[in-house]
């Protein structure tokens, strides 16, 4: 079915919209210092550390999220509701604020963290398991939310079968319930893990700034950015360095997933 | 290819309607000045004066503006702009309006000059650094060196902006390896964090100390007074009020101003 | 590998699910089949979803042979552990798995180990005629193929009772015989216990003893297909068995429908004036054109099959007759729909109209 032209008028400009501001990136990078920028110990130091924490942060969306988005599909209309609006929070608050959230239950004089401090001498900031934390906070939503909707749309009939075939409820969730759902699992990754990559407030409120512990390549970014001279144009490489990376593999995650289902 | 005329009336309405409101938009927050200041009644001439301010002057010159709007009534005073340095001059640089210009040293204000938006500066104020820790200095910090304590969590300035350079200048001056839990981007960043508790300690500026208002403690380490950062302040040469501009810069730098900015801790240009 | 052994499958019970509620009592013996009638929300899926154990009992109970399964308030055993299979309209074969793993999925589920569940869904694939389609994946079969392979997968999870609702009517006049043919074969081989929904009142005797028919979830008429089919006693069911079914009041010994008196013998006492049904087979309905005495009306339409006429009327009676009777009655022309008749049916059975 061919669609009205207005429309395609409409989608090119929000492509334009999308795409420009990364040319315009481009555009600014400085050539001639570019790979020694790109390759600088600085900043595959970032890139490393962005790349595992973020992978972290996944697994642990994953883990948390799945049951998570499995309990509200199932739930009454009502309940779902609640659940709903309460997933969201990370995704209304700004990122600063949740890091500040997470400060507050979490930091060493805070609400969870003053004891655990008092117990066992530890505390969360300032650690790589803090940027995981925080990342995984804000990036919790994306996944529940996709997988969810995946899982409302897919109905319960086969589950039923299911049962009736003699399929005990683990059984069923494991052999029916979840590989039908593998590609909203997929997406729900993909825009988890991109989320976390990117994310930049509540990490450097929460976690902090400090190079190969906690300075995750926006942070890393951010603080080359607010450098002078050079500092400046090596806070463009490492934006393209971080924008080549995630397209990378979140273009690669996808386009698995999606072959391999049908 | 033509558009059926439908399509193409109300792409175009469409598109006409995101530029007005794009536009619009950066034309109402371009610059920090909102229609203020123009108040009591008072027919007030010129727009208000916009300043941008290193975030450690942020108590000092509150209380600056202040005081010369009540010596010039005809020259309001915009709410005052607070960041670090260095994103100050990013945003002039990027086109930012901007009348005075006052930042934590000397290098900062280098690629505002550069760009030729800046006209000639004059140093204000100085500034050194402390240890900042919690009242009654818990953990017994007495020097640089007690920083380097395993198990202490020490938050600093990154190395990128004022008080970061001057931080590496006074821990090499002193022959200290520190290995901080932060380097954070502004001074403000690190007082917050001490004074909350998530840091032990933290190497800020003096006129912090002074502003906290007693959630601090300040240790004065060795070799303080030869690391100081000198403040400048210049008016943009594309100042909107020029005469306002100057007549602010003057305040300053007048004996009524600095003994404001000495009464916030700030040592003398 | 599995052996004759239904259950027998006793139900008193009273459920609900959306807006269908249900509210009876049967018995199906050992390797039995009972069908079951009714129109739409009268509560069949809802009961054989109540069976299954997909939906708690409001009320009563449900026993397989003297286990119990179910007591409202009580005890529920889930529905993996009843050992009772649904097959429905829609094959619902699970689209991630291939067809031997979807009928290795049963077996699999109660503990058989992988290569035996896969030589017994292999020997079921052979049974079935798709052997040659053993790797492939539900959506590159047709309809009627799926569905065998549905039959095979309730069968293969070797259930003591197995619940079809109206496994042949999202089938198409082609495919639909072969599955019949092998539900057949499969519940005489293994002798499982089975109940039926059915809209098509000629699949209950191949396989059914008895049957009811719902109306607004309550049984409304019961007995053997035979019965059905020649002495149904709700309207319903007449219809169902091909009966043409109209509404009137018993007066003075005789159904008055639109103001003529048609006669007609009832099943049992009827009060003066109470509403009733008559139930005449078309064929026993007179039509003559314009006014002759029995019911005056008019023709609402008109269907030709092979020859033979089918006239509905607007007062509800529907009469057959052949091109040249009709011909003949109204002097050579054909019926049309308004044209203005008299109907009078003989050997018209009257029922009281059913309470709400």
């Amino acid at each position: 079915m061919t669609l009205p032209r207005g429309l395609y008028v409409a989608a090119l400009v929000a492509l334009a919209f999308l795409v420009l501001p990364v040319v315009g990136l481009v555009t600014r990078a400085h050539w001639s210092t570019l790979w020694s920028d790109l390759f600088a110990p600085a900043s595959l130091t970032a890139l490393w550390l962005s790349l595992w924490t973020a992978a972290c942060a996944t697994i642990v969306c994953l883990v948390l999220g799945l049951p998570l988005a499995v309990v509200i599909a199932r739930s009454t209309t009502r309940l779902a509701g609640v659940l709903r609006t309460i997933v969201l929070i990370p995704l209304v608050l700004p990122p600063m604020v949740g890091g500040l959230a997470l400060l507050s239950l979490l930091g060493r004089v805070g609400l969870l963290g003053k004891p655990i401090f008092q117990f066992s001498g530890f505390s969360l900031p300032y650690t790589s398991a803090a940027v995981v934390v925080a990342q995984a906070f804000v990036a919790l939503p994306f996944l529940v939310i996709t997988v969810e909707g995946t899982l409302r749309t897919s109905g319960i009939g086969h589950e039923q079968i299911a049962s009736t075939l003699g399929a005990g409820r683990w059984r069923v969730l494991g052999t029916v319930t979840i590989p039908l759902i593998a590609p909203g699992i997929a997406a729900g990754t993909a825009l988890c893990f991109a989320r976390a990559l990117g994310e930049f407030g509540a990490t450097a409120l929460f976690a902090g700034n400090a190079p190969g512990v906690t300075q995750t390549m926006p942070l890393a970014i951010y603080t080359a950015f607010n450098g002078v001279g050079i500092t400046q144009d090596s806070a463009v490489a490492l934006s393209l360095l971080l924008l080549v990376s995630a397209a990378v593999i979140v273009g690669g995650l996808r386009a698995w997933r999606e072959d391999a289902v049908r | 290819m033509r558009l059926p005329r439908r399509a193409a009336t109300a792409t175009a309405a469409a598109l006409t309607a995101l530029a007005l409101l794009l536009t619009g938009c950066s034309a109402s927050s371009g610059s920090a000045a909102t229609v203020s200041g123009a108040s009591a009644g008072k027919a007030s001439p010129g727009k208000p004066l916009i300043v941008f301010a290193a975030a450690s002057l942020q108590g000092s010159f509150d209380a600056l503006a202040k005081s010369f709007q009540k010596a010039n009534p005809e020259y309001p005073v915009a709410p005052i702009r607070y960041d670090g340095s260095q994103a100050l001059a990013t945003q002039i640089v990027g086109g930012a309006s901007v009348d005075v210009i006052a930042f934590a040293d000397q290098q900062s204000l280098g690629p505002v000059t550069k760009a030729g938006l800046a006209g000639k500066d004059t140093s204000f104020a100085s500034n050194t650094l402390r240890i900042a820790v919690p009242p009654g200095n818990p953990k017994g910090i007495r020097d640089l060196s007690d920083l380097t304590r395993p198990g202490l969590k020490v938050v600093i300035c990154a190395p990128q902006v004022p008080c970061g350079t001057a931080t590496q200048t006074l821990l090499s001056n002193a022959g200290v390896q520190l290995t901080p839990a932060s380097e954070e981007t502004n001074v403000t960043s690190v007082v917050t964090r001490v004074e909350n508790g998530e840091a032990d300690a933290g190497l800020v500026y003096a006129t912090d100390v002074a502003a906290s208002g007693g959630k601090l403690d300040g240790i004065t380490p060795a070799g303080a007074g030869k690391v100081v950062n000198s403040y400048p302040i210049a008016v943009a040469n594309k100042a909107p009020s020029p005469k306002a501009a100057h007549a602010f810069v003057s305040f300053v730098l007048s004996s009524a101003g600095q003994r404001i900015l000495a009464r916030f801790g700030f040592g003398k240009p | 590998m599995t052996e004759p052994h239904g259950a027998s499958l006793f139900a008193d019970l009273s459920a609900s699910r959306g807006g269908f509620a249900v509210d009876l009592r049967f018995e199906v013996p050992a390797g039995g089949c009972l069908a079951v009638f009714g129109p739409n929300g009268a509560g069949k899926s809802t009961l054989l979803a109540a069976l299954a154990g997909l939906l708690p009992l409001r009320r009563g109970e449900v026993r397989l042979d003297d286990r119990v399964l179910e007591q409202a308030g009580r005890l529920r055993e889930r529905p993996e552990h009843r050992r009772i299979t649904l097959l429905e309209q829609k094959p619902r074969l699970f689209p991630h798995l291939t067809l031997t793993q979807n009928i290795a999925f049963g077996p699999r589920a109660q503990g058989v180990t992988r290569s035996d569940a896969r030589r017994a869904a292999l020997d079921w694939l052979e049974r079935i005629g798709l052997a040659h389609r053993a790797d492939a994946r539900p959506h590159e079969l047709s309809g009627g193929q799926q569905q065998r392979v549905a039959v095979a997968r309730a069968f293969a999870a070797d259930p003591r009772v197995i619940l079809l609702d109206e496994p042949f009517s999202a089938l198409d006049a082609e495919s639909a015989p072969a599955v019949r043919r092998l539900l057949s074969a499969e519940l005489a081989r293994t002798g499982t216990t089975s109940v039926l929904v059915t809209h098509e009142l000629s699949d209950a005797f191949p396989w059914a003893e008895s049957c009811l028919v719902l109306d607004h979830g309550r049984v409304v008429d019961s007995g053997s297909p035979h019965d059905l089919a020649t002495k149904p006693g709700h309207p319903f069911a007449a219809r169902l068995a091909g009966f043409s079914v109209v509404p009137g009041t018993w007066r003075s010994g005789s159904l008055q429908v639109a103001g003529a008196s048609l006669g007609g013998v009832p099943d049992a006492p009827l009060a003066e004036g109470a509403q009733a049904f008559g139930i005449v087979a078309p064929r026993d309905v007179a039509v003559r054109f314009g006014d002759a005495g029995g019911v005056r009306t008019s023709i609402r339409s008109v269907s030709a099959h092979a020859g033979a006429l089918r006239l509905e009327t607007t007062v509800g009676l529907v009469a057959e007759l052949s091109l040249a009777e009709a011909l003949a009655s109204s002097a050579g022309r054909m019926p049309e729909p308004g044209d203005p008749v008299s109907v009078t049916p003989s050997a018209l059975r009257v029922v009281a109209a059913p309470t709400r």
